[in-house]
């Protein structure tokens, strides 16, 4: 099975930014994937915090109004 | 400049209005004023990325004329106002302050912009921003705007311009944008107030979006009364904005009372906490301000909100993965024509999957659920609006601005609205924000509460020397 660009390696617990951008279509050169590497990561702790929210059985905060569409 | 033009700078909207009503003060006056201003003073603040002098003296003549036959609109009639240049005006150019958007013209106004005009204003031109609203001072395209009371200094952001042009006597009021601050912050870094309306209270319809979900549209004034007058004229139902409420139109100015007796205001520890990226001279500054507001009559409480520790979270996700889709095309294809920080700020957006959307989505519905539990027993939130004081520009540091707590961003994602009202200075001669928020749709009781305050300490009545 192929790992997910999210895949993380246990032992320095960093995320793998080159996969992430090569997923998402970007080319970034090495130097600027060291650049984001910190920021990637700030993101990625946050979200690991986010998934231990129990939210219970809390729904999405956007609901869908047909009728506010516009033609 | 003459003293008397510069005063005309810095009359308030009200105290304009109501000479421009009388006759008193001709509209073409009042524009010139701003447009000999800009000339002199603009060269330190780069608050201005287009001006349309021959455009604005027109409308003020057209003002003019129509007030002079009994056409008065209002009490914007005749008000010369300036833009952040993501809101598009018809037949002038709207950049985003971005390489990518360099030559775009757009052929009808943002609905704001639209509904300003129809109440009379007259548009002196374009102000600066951070790039897409997001990212920093430095840009693709043009030059950052600067801090009037310190040129050194950033005058915080995205609504960078209309801050610094509101501060210095550059225009009377200013559309700006809020995803996560961007109306406040430059408010409070600049000394002037600005308000983010409750989320569906005014239509984003022509904005250049930085996130559907958290994007705001709101004025910058010089003081909360002016607040009023504008968000009065913009607030309302969109049909192209299905984000916006057909809830009533309060009358804004006149809930305007300097009198808080009776008001509990609930303070929210956690803002208060000085920490390695919480400014302590700050926090003091913010305490004694709330003492004002006891002084006035207003309760205070301490009122626990758990779910700061996770609401960056939530906003970040939300934020950049919509971020992200807005713009990943052009990321793809266009890479290096957006500016340094903003391309590197944007593409953290890639690291989210849908489930991570959907969670922060749920967490956003939760996170409103106990700051609203929290408003049932108090009327206000009150908090420092940043957590320091404007930075120099030579000290810009990407990466702690992205650790450093956003004091801001709870009320976009819960939808609330808050104003950021001077109040008062540390000892470098920066200016300090208050942060007060209120129920959804109760900008009413935010208003009066600004307003009490803005009129016991007066800070507003100060300006840069420029």
């Amino acid at each position: 099975m192929a790992s997910s660009p999210r895949t993380r390696k246990k032992a320095t617990d960093r995320v793998d930014v080159k996969a992430i951008v090569e997923a998402a279509g970007l080319k970034l050169s090495a130097e600027e994937l060291k650049e984001l590497e910190p920021a990637m990561q700030m993101a990625y702790d946050r979200l690991r915090l986010l998934h231990s929210v129990d939210l219970k059985d809390e729904e999405p905060a956007f609901v869908f109004r047909p009728e506010e569409v516009a033609p | 400049m003459t003293r008397a033009g510069t005063d005309l700078c810095y009359l308030t909207i009200r105290d304009a209005a109501s000479l421009l009503r009388r006759r008193e003060l001709s509209p073409v006056e009042l524009t010139r004023a701003h447009l000999e201003r800009i000339e002199q003073v603009d060269k330190q603040v780069q608050a201005y990325v287009t001006l349309l002098p021959e455009e604005a003296l027109a409308e003020a003549r057209a003002a003019e004329a129509a007030i002079g036959r009994g056409q008065y609109r209002g009490p914007l009639h005749g008000i010369p106002v300036a833009h952040k240049d993501l809101y598009d005006t018809r037949g002038v150019r709207t950049t985003a302050q971005s390489k990518l958007l360099e030559d775009r013209v757009p052929e009808e106004d943002a609905t704001a912009v639209a509904r300003l005009k129809e109440a009379g204003t007259v548009l002196l031109g374009k102000l600066a921003l951070h790039e897409f609203a997001i990212g920093g001072p430095y840009t693709s395209l043009f030059q950052p705007a600067r801090n009037p009371w310190n040129p050194a200094y950033v005058p915080g952001g995205s609504s960078s311009g209309s801050g610094a042009a509101i501060a210095a006597g550059l225009c009377m009021g200013s559309l700006g944008s809020d995803t996560g601050g961007s109306i406040r912050q430059p408010a409070s870094l600049c000394g002037v107030v600005g308000l983010q309306p409750t989320y569906g209270r005014v239509s984003r319809f022509g904005m250049v979006p930085l996130s559907w979900g958290l994007d705001y549209a709101g004025p910058l004034t010089r003081t909360v009364e002016d607040a009023a007058l504008v968000l009065q004229v913009i607030a309302g139902h969109d049909p192209r904005d299905p984000a916006t409420s057909g809830a009533p139109v309060q009358d804004y100015s006149s809930a305007l009372r300097e009198d808080v007796r009776g008001m509990t205001l609930g303070l929210p520890r956690e803002f208060f906490t000085a920490s390695r990226e919480v400014d302590a001279e700050y926090v003091d500054i913010v305490e004694k301000a709330v003492g004002v507001l006891q002084e006035l009559g207003a309760r205070v409480e301490d009122v626990a909100l758990p779910s700061l520790e996770y609401i960056r979270a939530s906003h970040w996700a939300i934020m950049r993965a919509e971020g992200f889709a807005y713009h990943r095309e052009n990321l793809r294809s266009r890479f290096h024509d957006y500016g340094e920080n903003v391309r590197m700020q944007l593409s953290i957006g890639a690291i989210y999957t849908a489930a991570d959307y959907v969670q922060a989505q749920r967490a956003r519905t939760q996170i409103t659920r106990e700051f609203r539990r929290v408003l049932q027993h108090v009327d206000l939130l009150v908090t420092p609006t940043t957590a320091n004081p404007a930075g120099k520009f030579a000290n810009i540091d990407p990466r702690a601005q992205l650790r450093r707590p956003s004091l801001t961003a709870p009320f976009n994602l819960t939808g609330m609205p808050a104003i950021s009202v001077p109040c008062g200075f540390t000892a470098a001669g920066l200016p300090v924000g208050l942060q007060i928020a209120g129920k959804p749709f109760d900008e009413p009781t935010v208003f009066r509460a600004a307003y009490a305050y803005q009129q016991a300490a007066r800070w507003t009545e100060r300006h840069p020397a420029l």
